[in-house]
């Protein structure tokens, strides 16, 4: 354990070499916890510089039983994130969320332990903003709340879309005549893993009526390839994790032309092989662009016809499915072929992985008293 | 849920077809309005009703100023009606909420129990909790107050559904 403690120790000194180390007053915390990625922002109440920016994959690694020692860094039991990605041929990886929505209780308050330690050590008080599905019931946020207890004093869930709007308007822009702000007339779209999230943004925070989330995702293309895979290539003994790796570097839907083959190497026997996975990459990007699809038009269909032709013009996509390649310009001319006005999309590209964490905080710097919930023990 | 089983009508009117009808959409209307489902209880208003009020004043052979009367008695009526029963639901359920809270503050806590409303947090209900009412990007606390209201109704909504039999008997207590 005690290599971890270092490492642990030391991410620490980073963060609270910052701040005096006798400060007790509060810590504010903005979390995105994506079922992929997580990111996590912190800041004083009473100041603006950012101590803490950080995005960790949302996995727990556990080290598998019969470890040799000095394998795993501080022959540690558990690791996260990156570490956890790094090591996974000696451990069992473990997403704690699904969706969303935590689908692993003890996985969870593990990576909600893990959090606590990129966090400043003396924080005083610690307040955090956490995300939400938008479709995400009572049960979704009891399961959070047991899950960062010991490790949040107060939190406030509040649905990703209004955090991703707050935090994709730039405030000190807002008097600008040339700034464009974003969150007027917009639809946003948010490809996540588990889920795709589609939300009318018209200077309101979206109700029910405006949003949809449908669990169809990066996770559902991953098995689509999977299983389309196994038909082509029966022994090549691919994984799901093997799927995701080839689909994150050669997604595309941009049919035939802009296609770049998809060459995986496994190993079948002991020996390495090369098996080709552009059609069955390109048949799952296929069908999330159609989800997407469909999902836009319908949502489009309920906003108010006056404001159509303005929200055409600010479809918005983030999320990590929106960096498979040619999937803004692609949904644009599925949106446009099937008879919407001048439509365009815009894709925010690897910047997205922060606005939900930056809108949790700036949330967190406005919340009353009465808006914080305790967690009690 | 059909409301058509409830069978309160605080006054005798004739056991007209049309008007029993008149009273079945009314108090729909105004539990949609109650569940925050402002469009749909519009649609009610708007579809629904104009019709059923031409046919039913057609046949009543009752006087305008008489007909203007009854139905606007019967509208507050049940609206009255509705706002009693919510009244009542919420006042029973925050108290079983607070005993809850008691509970499971005082209880040793099994592993698996995830807060203090268990009980709400297994129920049926799974609606997303979200806003129902419109609030300005500008106005965070408004969207916190609006969330936080949102929350309190899911969790009331798990222990004691609004479009229950217990709402309408709660609105005769
Ligand atoms: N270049 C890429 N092409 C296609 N999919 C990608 C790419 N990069 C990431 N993804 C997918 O995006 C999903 C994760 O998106 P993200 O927004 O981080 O998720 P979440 O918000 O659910 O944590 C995963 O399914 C991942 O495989
Ligand atoms: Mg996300």
């Amino acid at each position: 354990m005690s290599k971890l403690t270092t490492i642990q120790a030391s991410a620490r000194v980073t963060s609270s070499a910052i701040i005096p180390a006798t400060a007790t007053d509060t810590l504010l915390v903005g979390l995105d916890w994506g079922t992929n990625l997580s990111s996590l922002h912190a800041a004083r109440g009473d100041s603006t510089e950012l101590l803490v920016q950080e995005q960790i994959p949302t996995v727990v690694g556990y080290a598998q039983e019969n470890i040799l020692d000095g394998v795993l860094p501080g022959d540690a039991r558990v690791l996260f994130g990156k570490q956890a990605q790094k090591h996974r041929q000696h451990m069992r990886l473990v997403r704690p969320l699904q969706g969303g929505v935590i689908a692993d209780r003890e996985a969870a308050k593990e990576f909600a332990r893990h959090l606590r330690t990129r966090l400043p050590e003396n924080a005083g008080e610690i307040r955090a903003v956490i995300g939400m599905p938008a479709s995400s019931d009572l049960a979704a946020r009891e399961n959070a709340r047991a899950a960062v207890q010991g490790v949040f004093q107060k939190v406030i869930f509040v649905p990703e879309p209004f955090l991703a709007a707050l935090g994709y308007r730039d405030d000190d822009r807002l008097n600008d005549s040339e700034y464009q702000d974003p969150v007027l007339n917009s639809l946003y779209v948010d490809i996540g893993a588990g889920s795709t999230d589609v939300c009318i943004v018209q200077g309101r925070y979206p109700t029910v009526d405006d949003q949809l989330s449908a669990p169809f995702a990066g996770d559902a293309v991953d098995q689509i390839i999977l299983d389309a895979a196994h038909i082509a290539y029966p022994d090549a003994g691919l994984t799901l994790a093997k799927v995701r790796e080839v689909k994150e570097k050669y997604s595309c839907v941009m049919g035939d032309e802009g296609q770049q083959p998809a060459i995986a190497t496994v190993m079948v026997g002991g020996k390495p092989m090369k098996i080709d996975l552009t059609a069955q990459i390109a048949a799952g990007c296929a069908a999330l662009l159609q989800k997407t699809f469909e999902m836009t038009s319908e949502l489009v269909g309920r906003a108010d016809p006056d404001s159509v032709s303005e929200l055409l013009q600010n479809v918005i996509v983030t999320g990590g499915g929106s960096l498979i390649r040619g999937f803004g310009v692609a949904l644009q001319t599925k949106l446009l072929e099937e008879g919407f006005e001048n439509p365009r999309v815009r894709v925010l590209g690897q910047g997205y992985k922060d606005y939900v964490a930056r809108g949790a905080l700036k949330t967190a710097r406005q919340a009353q008293d009465r808006h914080w919930q305790n967690i009690l023990g | 849920m059909s409301l058509a089983t409830v069978k309160n009508v605080p006054y005798s009117e004739p056991a007209d077809a049309r008007w029993a009808e008149l009273e079945r959409w009314t108090l729909e209307a105004c539990v949609l309005r109650a569940e925050g489902r402002e469009a749909e209880a519009v649609r009610v208003l708007q579809e629904r009703m104009p019709s059923l009020i031409r046919d039913w004043s057609a046949q009543c052979r009752l006087p305008k100023p008489a007909i203007q009367e009854r139905l606007r008695r019967m509208f507050s009526e049940k609206q009255d009606f509705v706002a009693r029963g919510l009244a009542q639901r919420r006042l029973i359920t925050s108290e079983l909420i607070a005993r809850g809270r008691d509970i499971a503050a005082s209880a040793p806590r099994p592993a698996n129990v995830t807060s203090a409303s268990g009980a709400g947090a297994s129920g049926r209900s799974s609606a997303p909790v979200g806003l129902r009412q419109r609030v300005p990007l500008g106005d965070v606390v408004g969207m916190l107050d609006g969330l936080a209201e949102a929350e309190r109704e899911a969790r009331r909504e798990a222990i004691w559904p609004l479009r229950s039999p217990a709402t309408f008997a709660a609105a005769e207590l």
